[in-house]
């Protein structure tokens, strides 16, 4: 086996799964690789190899250095791993590992130093479940893990709860109050599932996801003058709508050629430009890891990595498959936008067409950054499979065949951990990009599982999201009952994470509970349009802007608004003066108790309990003017942190 | 509003009945002998930072070269030190100015540039630093503090704009050490005034308090939300919001500070400072003179200079220079003479990260001292090089933060403001 194909297999075959409560012997990756990532791999790893010792790796451990293996299954007393860090001879810095870490790794090597089990690669043959099914499949993993760590789950959402959470996860913005009226006031046994099937029906559904998805890579970009993501995002939604395969998708966007007017997904390779948004194989390379393999490759850029297996011949046999696009600049002598491959391209009249590539190769830059600036390195599949490609076509489709095979179950794996976090604020793998030996996902089994189901439902987005909302842990309340609040019932699904809304869903969600169709500053109709001026951004994309936090895309649970925002969206009178809402209140509520329940209704999608209706009627009763007094009534809602929130 | 009055008057009040008010000579800063009367021995350490946004030219500023100059230099109050001719009241306070001639920085892209000189490392993508501002804000701002503990003025762009405004972020520090814009010196902190209708925001402010109650919904995202909306309340209520009225400053001092939005940028970072805001920036904009910057230099200079010598008088006046450091900085300096034409290749066109110059003054900083030199074309640092973080290191030691000091991401990765190898400009001090 190769090297290159073992660190790939390493990452790919995810540890079998051990029953919750079977005794755990220990293994490499779970107990003894993080001992030796916090004290050893420094100097034994990835950037420097003393003595010829690698430890990232068991085969590499079992190998040794120049000492001879490090490790002798079975005799911790003839190891010099153990021997090294029993005398604390090792690390030779004041970062002495703890007795309770040396007594684990002892234990390892005396158990015969194994590794985690490995599950099979096999492809996944078996046929689609019903999302019911799939639901309960999630429900017993995860109830079982919560019963094993002795932790409580919440209990079931009521029904406003869950409606505003369903609304906002799958289509982005929170019901307006006739919707949730009609739902809150159904009998109907099923009509959470209906709700469900009913929001994945609607166009919104693919709006919000292909907003979501094009921001995880506009939001990243290094692009200093990004194009507007618009359109990519209209893209994205007609795929989704449309019904298309994950896969499929996924690799019009990788393979996408020709100018962005007809490919507007395009976008992406600018996205994953550099600064100028010149195409770049290496950024294209660490983000595709990141975002469709869920790997960070990118440390390999320079270097091998430090603490994981990768090489960094791996991250550029990666980078060799963009290494002829670029931006297209002009065509017919016009401006335009687009991506094309170099090698690909007509030769200029008059000149020499280029001798035809004979190998899909792309060389280290030689710019000092880099080890092993020049080196020629050809494209290669990162796990070791053979590449069977013709280097005079475009080098990208033959590996988003390989990307998004149905063999590929990383891409199914990282997708899925995506997804899911969607909706639970938080992955199975977290960070999300950052899959490996290392970080062991909280539930493999269920991982697996669900992956294998994306696989077998031909990568159906609504199949799965179907599958997630149906569960009772995603049906969980938000609400903590005693043992939930903790970081380690988090990451156990005791009970569902509040998500702070996207500045986009922030907005969507003001002009639903205002009941007004845009809050913007109106222009000065005095002022006269410039025809030549682009026209001036969308009232939503200028809210965007302002309540933008940095690195939101990744971090749904974290609020990364501070004061400013605080006091913008009190004091602004572009959300403070009731809208449309507290006009229709006033003109129809017969009491300050029907008003209230209908103001609650409009913003929260609920209605108040009784302690909620007196205290807010008494309120309400004490005004003399009943329109403000609605409007300081919304004014209270909106401002809450109920309405910041996908609770 | 009657809230904000109402709420004045009260806290009024009580500072006067502890004594404290009575005592201030305009009414509102707690002056020194209140804080040794709480037992504070030293008055606690703040940074005003002139950010130069685009390039400053050394060459048309505080570094006039040898070979090639477009200006005269002039004598300053330290023997044998000479500066553009542009800053004549600066010249005379050289003696308060510690200027350091060998930054050697390596960056000249802007946005990037920026973000290091901020923050001490270029921006790799993956993981994100924060900047000094964040930093001090964290170190040095009383949790509890009732006005911002990082102020961002914008001071407005003068010249060729070079990219978005620079922001900075708290990163693994969390939201609360971000930085509170102002982004017109005369207008202070946008949405301070209640749009609610009637005069009862208080009887609204409670209701929402009551509506949050101990929230069934306990996260580090609610709680965030509900301290930025403790703070907000906090801030409308604040008496020491006065700060950001320029207006309450006698007119001799505002004419010295000048018209100009950075003059007005400067005497409000001064009234900051004096109500115990630890770190105000001040950006601006405009330095990019990619046209030849002899002419937009002598241009800006003319209400630079004042403004500046102003801040440092006025903060000596109050007993404020020893404790509050003056940064003068920018992402980059410019080129030095490459050739007699040509785009980006004549005296302070170009970028130029390799021997630059920025100064300190104030808070314990040797003034009167010149670090490093550079050779007759000004393009060659031929003495004692300051790369980003050992500059960031320098200015950590006057203010006494710890820059090694150990915080912990979100990952459980633990993170340090500067490297291992930052080492403070030992003969700054």
């Amino acid at each position: 086996m190769t090297r290159r194909s073992r660190a790939l297999l390493a990452l790919l075959l995810v540890p079998a799964l051990a029953a919750a409560d079977a005794p755990k012997a220990p293994t490499f990756e779970r107990d003894v690789l993080p001992v030796l990532n916090a004290h050893c791999l420094q100097c034994h790893g990835g950037v420097h190899q003393k003595n010829g010792l690698d430890l990232r790796t068991l085969p590499a451990v079992l190998k040794g250095g120049k000492g001879g293996p490090a490790v002798v299954p079975g005799t911790p007393a003839e190891s010099l791993l153990w021997q090294k860090l029993e005398a604390d001879q090792m690390p030779k810095t004041d970062n002495k590992v703890s007795d309770a870490n040396k007594k684990l790794v002892r234990e390892w090597i005396a158990a015969g130093a194994k590794g985690a089990e490995r599950a099979s690669g096999a492809t996944v043959t078996r046929a689609a479940k019903k999302p019911a099914e799939v639901a309960r499949v999630i429900d017993t993993e995860i109830d079982s893990r919560l019963r094993a760590a002795k932790v409580p789950a919440s209990p079931k959402a009521d029904d406003g709860e869950f409606l505003r959470r369903a609304y906002l996860d799958i289509v982005g913005k929170p019901p307006a109050a006739p919707q949730a009226a009609a739902f809150l006031d159904s009998t109907a046994p099923d009509k959470r599932a209906k709700l469900i099937d009913a929001l994945l029906g609607s166009e919104d559904y693919g709006r919000h996801f292909g907003e979501r998805w094009v921001n995880v890579f506009y939001l990243t970009t290094v692009n200093q003058r990004p194009l507007p993501p618009e359109p990519f995002k209209e893209w994205y939604a007609k795929q989704l709508n449309a019904g298309r395969g994950w896969d499929a998708i996924t690799r019009d966007v990788l393979t996408a050629t020709g100018p962005l007017s007809e490919s507007p997904q395009g976008a992406f390779f600018y996205y994953n430009g550099d600064m100028n948004a010149q195409f770049a194989p290496k950024i294209l390379a660490g983000n595709v890891g990141q975002v469709y393999l869920g790997v960070q490759l990118q440390c390999a850029e320079c270097h091998d990595h430090p603490f994981s297996a990768w090489k960094q011949t791996d991250f550029w046999n990666l980078a060799a498959f963009f290494g002829q696009s670029a931006r297209m600049e002009t065509v017919e002598n016009k401006n335009t936008m687009g991506v094309k491959e170099r090698h690909l391209e007509e030769p200029k009249p008059g000149k020499k067409p280029p001798a035809p590539l004979k190998e899909i190769a792309i060389s280290i830059p030689n710019d000092g950054e880099a080890r092993n600036g020049g080196k020629k390195v050809p494209a290669g599949l990162l796990d070791g499979s053979k590449l069977v490609a013709d280097p005079t076509k475009s080098h990208r489709p033959p590996f988003a065949d390989w990307l998004t095979a149905r063999e590929n179950r990383q891409f199914a794996r990282a997708s899925v951990n995506r997804f899911w976090a969607h909706y639970f604020g938080r992955g199975f793998v977290n960070p999300l990009n950052d899959f490996g030996d290392h970080n062991a996902p909280s539930h493999p089994a269920l991982l697996d599982e669900l992956a294998d189901e994306f696989v077998a439902s031909g990568f159906d987005l609504r199949h799965l999201v179907r599958c997630i909302t149906l569960s009772d842990a995603y049906q969980r309340t938000s609400k903590a009952v005693p043992g939930t609040a903790k970081p380690e019932a988090d990451a156990l699904f005791a009970r569902m994470a509040p998500k702070v809304l996207t500045p986009e869903q922030l907005y969507d969600a003001l002009c639903v509970a205002l009941e007004l169709p845009e809050i913007g500053t109106p222009t000065d109709p005095k002022k006269k349009p410039n025809p030549k001026a682009p026209p001036p951004p969308s009232a939503r994309s200028v809210f965007v802007a302002f309540f933008r936090g940095p690195g939101e895309a990744d971090e749904p649970t974290e609020l990364k608004l501070g004061v400013p925002h605080a006091l913008k969206l009190m004091n602004d009178p572009l959300f403070n003066t009731g809208g449309k809402v507290a006009e229709r209140v006033a003109a129809s509520a017969k009491s300050p108790a029907e008003a209230v329940d209908a103001l609650f209704l409009a913003v929260l999608a609920r209605r108040p309990t009784v302690a909620e209706r007196d205290k807010f009627a008494a309120f309400v009763g004490k005004q003399s003017v009943p329109r403000d007094a609605y409007a300081r009534v919304v004014w209270v809602l909106l401002n809450s942190s109920e309405f910041m929130m996908a609770n | 509003m009657a809230l904000r009055d109402a709420v004045l008057r009260r806290e009024f009040l009580t500072l006067t009945a502890a004594g404290v008010v009575g005592t201030s000579s305009s009414g509102w800063v707690l002056p020194r002998a209140a804080y040794a009367a709480e037992g504070k021995a030293e008055r606690p350490r703040a940074c005003i930072m002139l950010h130069m946004q685009g390039g400053v030219s050394q060459h048309h500023t505080f570094t006039v070269p040898e070979y090639k100059a477009e200006n005269q230099q002039i004598d300053t109050a330290v023997a044998g030190v000479k500066v553009c001719e542009y800053f004549p009241k600066l010249a005379a306070r050289t003696g308060d100015i510690c200027l350091i001639r060998g930054m050697s920085t390596g960056n000249s892209v802007h946005e990037r540039a920026r973000v290091l000189m901020h923050t001490g490392y270029n921006p790799n993508g993956t993981v994100q630093y924060p900047s000094l501002g964040n930093v001090a804000a964290c170190e040095l701002g009383p949790a509890d503090a009732e006005l911002p503990n990082f102020v961002s003025v914008y001071a407005g762009s003068d010249g060729l704009g070079s990219g978005p405004l620079h922001r900075s972020v708290p990163a693994y520090l969390g939201p609360k050490f971000a930085p509170v814009p102002v982004n017109d010196p005369a207008k202070g902190i946008e949405n301070l005034k209640t749009a609610l209708a009637g005069d009862d925001f208080d009887a609204a402010a409670q209701l929402l308090t009551d509506f949050e109650g101990g929230s069934a919904r306990p996260s580090p995202a609610t709680a965030a939300h509900l301290a930025n909306y403790k703070k907000a309340l906090q801030l409308l209520r604040s008496d020491k919001m006065k700060a950001f009225d320029l207006g309450a400053e006698p007119l001799r001092t505002r004419d010295a500070y000048g018209k100009s939005q950075f003059g007005k940028s400067l005497l409000l970072a001064r009234r900051l400072v004096e109500v115990g805001v630890p770190f105000v920036e001040v950006t601006l904009d405009g330095w990019d003179d990619h046209g030849g910057a002899a002419k937009s230099i002598k241009r800006r200079a003319e209400y630079l200079d004042p403004a500046i010598a102003q801040l440092i008088d006025d903060l000596k006046v109050r007993g404020l220079f020893d404790s509050t450091l003056i940064v003068f900085m920018s992402e980059f300096g410019r080129t030095p003479q490459l050739a007699d034409s040509g785009y980006n290749q004549t005296l302070g066109a170009g970028h130029y990260a390799k021997a630059w110059t920025t100064w300190l003054a104030g808070c314990g900083v040797r003034g009167g001292t010149v670090i490093g030199k550079v050779d007759a074309k000004g393009g060659e640092v031929t003495d004692r090089p300051v790369n980003a973080q050992d500059f960031l290191a320098t200015v950590c030691r006057a203010l006494k933060i710890d820059f090694r000091k150990e915080y912990t991401s979100k990952e459980g990765r633990p993170m340090t403001f500067l490297g291992p190898k930052a080492e403070p400009v030992k003969e700054a001090f």
